[in-house]
């Protein structure tokens, strides 16, 4: 049977060939631990990795690929980074769309520095922002676009708000980055965290953090190729913030598909994407039972919904017989579904990728209809 | 040959893709932080450039010990 794969949000596949050819190729030519050794093979991979910097750094128009730091993922890259800034007693605002990979940590280090966290709301963002900040406000962190509605989020303006007040931002990129173009520069963030493997093309395990300032503090503390005899970890970015062995392989696959990932197909992509979802809500919008969540035609391919009293984890798993993967349940994001009040069983998320065409879409509403008569 | 001590393997590939741009080969090796001001990189060149390769990584704003 025919996979249909609606689940680009969760992780974009199938790969390019170039990423597949990339993955196989670094066993070879970067089986040396970058950073340890004089050896060719390692100073190879060492070199991998400071492409990899400079490629990223590169994309997002950053011009200092020392402050990239290559994580495990965007989870590691939100921890380090949700770590550098909370105070205790500090007060910490979130918005009311974030995923769990900012709504735990943050969750945990506030129990842990007795310090306080709330919620602004996606509407009206800018507004709520400034009326929900506090004096003890020490950190704002904001997902760019959910990874349950797809919605954007105005991080320009939030960024201005909160570097004229002197409050670091964070800013999850994880569905947004590798689907529309934007600079580093113009979020004002403190920090901008994202992974590889989604719509940025390689494969799960390796993510960043961009750091734009010079001074980082360890999150964790491990072996770092420099200055071995010391006991701290070195004071520098990026090796301060990256102990243990980094994750070569997801890097030379995210260095492969940022080489063929010009602004050119940037654009063509956001396109594409806000075709695909206008689309699909319309074909949605047709059966009198479906339920949206603020669906709305967007750049990241990310659609909601619902079909009345039936859970949505009846409707995956019957589009999986189906051969069309989507993913059903809570998406890792319980504060975007209490706001978007999707209900007791969560919501059926499709979410488009490059490959993806029109009369797929038709197919699931065929299915959907076939197997849900409204 | 003139070497440059870096802390980190980044801060020593940066300083060695700057001195690229300028037409300065140069080359990484680990050494020995005991020895060599904690620093555990070297970036070696012909002596030649010496002069113009500080300036262009002190102009790119990177950290650096002279070698012994």
């Amino acid at each position: 049977m025919k996979k249909i794969y609606f689940d680009h949000a969760a992780t974009s596949y199938p790969k390019s060939t170039s990423v597949s050819r990339a993955v196989t190729k670094s066993m070879a030519l970067y089986g040396g631990n970058p950073g340890r050794s004089s050896h060719a093979l390692a100073l190879a991979s060492g070199d991998m990795l400071f492409d990899a910097r400079e490629k990223i750094s590169d994309f997002l128009s950053y011009d200092r690929p020392d402050h990239v730091v290559l994580t495990s993922g965007a989870t590691m890259a939100l921890n380090l980074a949700i770590h550098q800034y909370i105070k205790p007693f500090g007060h910490v605002l979130l918005s009311n769309l974030e995923h769990n990979a900012v709504f735990r940590p943050i969750h945990l280090l506030c129990e842990k520095y007795n310090a306080t966290y709330s919620t602004f709301s996606y509407l009206d963002a800018s507004l709520d922002l400034e009326k929900k900040l506090q004096d003890n406000t020490c950190l704002v962190v904001c997902t760019h676009a959910s990874n349950l509605s797809g919605r954007l989020l105005p991080i320009s303006t939030l960024g201005a708000i909160c570097k004229s007040r002197n409050i670091p931002f964070i800013i999850d990129a994880s569905q947004s980055i590798g689907h529309l173009p934007f600079s580093f520069e113009e979020t004002h963030a403190s920090i901008l965290c994202a992974p590889f493997h989604k719509a940025l093309g390689g494969v799960m395990g390796g993510g960043f953090a961009l750091f734009r300032e010079d001074d980082a503090t360890p999150f964790i503390a491990g072996g770092s190729g420099s200055n071995s005899l010391s006991p701290y970890m070195p004071k520098e970015l990026p090796d301060c913030l990256e102990a243990g062995t980094p994750p070569t392989v997801a890097i030379a696959s995210v260095l492969a598909s940022l080489e063929e990932l010009s602004l050119e197909k940037l654009v063509r992509r956001k396109n594409a994407m806000l075709l695909k979802t206008d689309y699909a809500i319309q074909k949605l919008n047709n059966r009198s039972d479906v339920m949206l969540y603020d669906a709305h035609p967007n750049p990241c391919g990310i659609i909601a919904f619902n079909l009345a009293s039936v859970p949505s984890s009846e409707v995956g798993n019957k589009l999986d017989r189906h051969g069309i993967c989507v993913r059903s349940g809570f998406h890792c994001t319980p504060l975007a579904h209490q706001t978007l009040n999707t209900g007791e069983f969560g919501a059926v998320r499709i979410s488009f990728g490059e490959e993806n065409t029109l009369s797929e879409i038709d197919y699931m509403m065929k299915v959907l209809d076939k197997e849900f008569p409204s | 040959m003139s070497m440059l001590l870096f802390g980190s393997m980044t801060a020593s590939q940066r300083a060695k893709r700057a001195l690229a741009r300028i037409g300065i080969s140069a080359t990484i090796k680990k050494v020995d932080s005991r020895i060599n001001n904690g620093c555990s990189y070297a970036l070696s060149f012909e002596e030649k450039h010496y002069l113009n390769a500080i300036a262009e990584i002190r102009r790119m704003g990177i950290s650096y010990f002279t070698g012994a």
